[in-house]
């Protein structure tokens, strides 16, 4: 089972186990390697997440074979061992890629499989995608604990209580299609940025800090999408687990004209930190959600505000506060631009912080080999020897 | 695993050749018809991205085949394994870089390992970079 590491400083020491925090930057990167690998093999890809995806293959019998080559190539060229799904729809190949992880070979084609049934009949009902605990606990009090006896479900029971999704899940296992491939990816609805903190804290500067942070970061990937947000939520809370005094609050900050600036949004969210903000607890977590997303181009503004959207400076005539207000709205593209050429962070306000004391320890990331040119890994070299010597045949390495 | 996902960075994009000479003359510039992008170091070195790697050198062992200490290393993973190629090599857990010796050609001076030992091939090394400074 888990553990926190402070929990097991112990055993670490006396089984001297090695330590490694989470480097998302390096984890992001080999992603990206296996998609572009896996591109080759359909265009039709959809990256369902940072470690799945889903192919189009045309149906033909060398399935198998082909699932074969891609495990091949993309171990070969990221060393990233993937299992691989094969069947008719996106749940049943989700079924077959979970059975894949424990062969050898890391396939199934379940097109193949003259044993469907029986291994249905071994998947648990709730390993199924869309199917979770909440609908495992009652589909478990109607008898049904498996893939096989979750497909032979009456359509009208399953409808009634999980809704069309679940109606669909349950078309889906029994070999229609009911999800199509979606390979743009959907317009955002919302978007959060909260972290725990390294220590949990109090002091109302250090939280200043980290939900300007927050802030910047949500507003650097709305501006991304294109997009500005209507609505500001900030939260703060108290650790969970602990056995102090409980405290979750959130504040709701409405912004009108819609806005995708930086500055609004630092200063709405530190406005919305003062409403919630209550001396008396240590918290341990923060967060800034921005919610009623609109695309930057349909936003409507009313008469009486001056718009505040960045957009690319028009020709400058006079110093009105207009233009000037304008001037400061495309600041939030000029250091977008210069965060992307130089690296994130390079330039920021200073609300954000400089120390952040707060912020999350990752004392042993492994280094980012991919993404940073200081962090390469240094390999020793060693030299020829004229002693005659016998190399094994090599396997290439995993 | 949410279905919620960032748009991949612009880094990749392909360089359009733009009508950057544009004159305030009125008339457009005679090599208008015969822009050509400009030299891409990425396009010249790197085959196969997702399978390529950056790695430095460290020691001079292998000086006499182009490589000094602290040397860039572009290590291709997907690249075909020659007689004599210069190899990354995963040995006892630890990466090495070594000359490879296919078991059929014996060839006195670059066979490397005295004792038979089983290793596996990580990568290639398909350039070396040296900044003089």
């Amino acid at each position: 089972m888990g553990a926190p590491l402070h929990h097991i400083t112990a055993l670490i020491k006396s089984a001297n186990v090695a330590v490694c925090s989470s480097n998302y930057a390096l984890y992001g990167d080999m992603s990206e390697r296996v998609k572009q690998t896996l591109k080759q093999f359909s265009p039709e890809i959809e990256m369902y997440s940072i470690d799945e995806a889903f192919l189009r293959l045309p149906a033909n019998p060398k399935l198998t074979l082909r699932a074969h080559e891609i495990h091949k190539r993309v171990l070969r060229w990221t060393g990233i061992p993937v299992s691989i799904g094969i069947a008719e729809t996106k749940t049943l190949a989700k079924v077959a890629s979970r059975i894949a992880k424990t062969r050898t070979n890391r396939v199934c084609n379940l097109l193949e499989q003259t044993d469907r049934d029986k291994l249905l009949a071994e998947t648990p009902v709730t390993k199924i995608w869309g199917i979770g605990k909440r609908h495992g606990t009652w589909l478990k009090t109607q008898g049904i604990t498996t893939a096989l006896q979750l497909r032979n479900i009456n359509d009208k029971r399953i409808r009634r209580r999980a809704g069309v999704l679940g109606l669909r899940t349950v078309w889906e296992l029994r070999g229609r299609s009911c999800l199509p491939l979606t390979m743009t990816i959907p317009t955002r609805k919302g978007v959060t940025c909260s972290r725990s903190f390294g220590r949990r804290t109090r002091n109302r500067e250090q939280l200043r800090e980290a939900l300007a942070t927050y802030a910047a970061r949500v507003g650097e990937k709305i501006r991304r999408d294109g997009s500005a947000a209507g609505a500001l939520t900030v939260f703060l809370m108290t650790n969970r687990f602990s056995n102090e005094p409980q405290y979750s609050k959130s504040a709701l900050i409405t912004i009108n004209p819609p806005s995708d600036d930086e500055k609004t949004l630092i200063q709405l969210a530190l406005a919305g930190l003062e409403r919630i903000y209550n001396a008396n607890y240590r918290y341990q977590k923060a967060g800034v959600t921005l919610t009623n997303l609109t695309p930057i181009n349909e936003v409507q503004t009313d008469l009486f505000h001056s718009c505040q959207i960045s957009k690319a400076p028009k020709e400058r005539k006079t110093n009105t506060t207009q233009n000037v207000a304008e001037h400061i709205k495309s600041l939030s593209h000029i250091l977008d631009s210069l965060n992307t050429t130089h690296g994130a962070g390079t330039i920021r306000y200073a609300a954000t912080g400089i120390d952040k004391p707060w912020r999350m320890r990752s004392n042993y990331r492994s280094p980012c080999y991919t993404t940073r040119w200081s962090d390469l890994p240094r390999i020793p070299t060693m030299a020829p020897t004229k002693t005659k010597g016998l190399l094994t045949k090599p396997s290439l390495a995993v | 695993m949410n279905a919620n996902q960032t748009k991949p960075p612009l880094q990749n994009q392909q360089q359009t050749p733009q009508p950057g000479s544009r004159t305030t003359a009125g008339f457009p510039s005679p090599s208008d018809d015969y822009l050509e992008t400009p030299l891409d170091l990425n396009r010249l070195l790197i085959k196969r991205p997702a399978a390529t790697f950056f790695m430095r050198a460290s020691g001079n062992a292998l000086r006499e085949a182009g490589i000094r200490d602290h040397d860039l290393l572009i290590i291709d993973r997907a690249s075909e394994i020659t007689h004599g190629a210069i190899i990354v090599a995963l040995i006892g857990g630890e990466l090495q870089l070594q000359r490879f010796a296919a078991r059929s050609q014996p060839n006195e001076e670059t066979n490397n390992l005295p004792y038979e030992i089983p290793y596996e091939i990580w990568g290639v090394v398909t350039c070396v970079i040296r900044e003089l400074s």
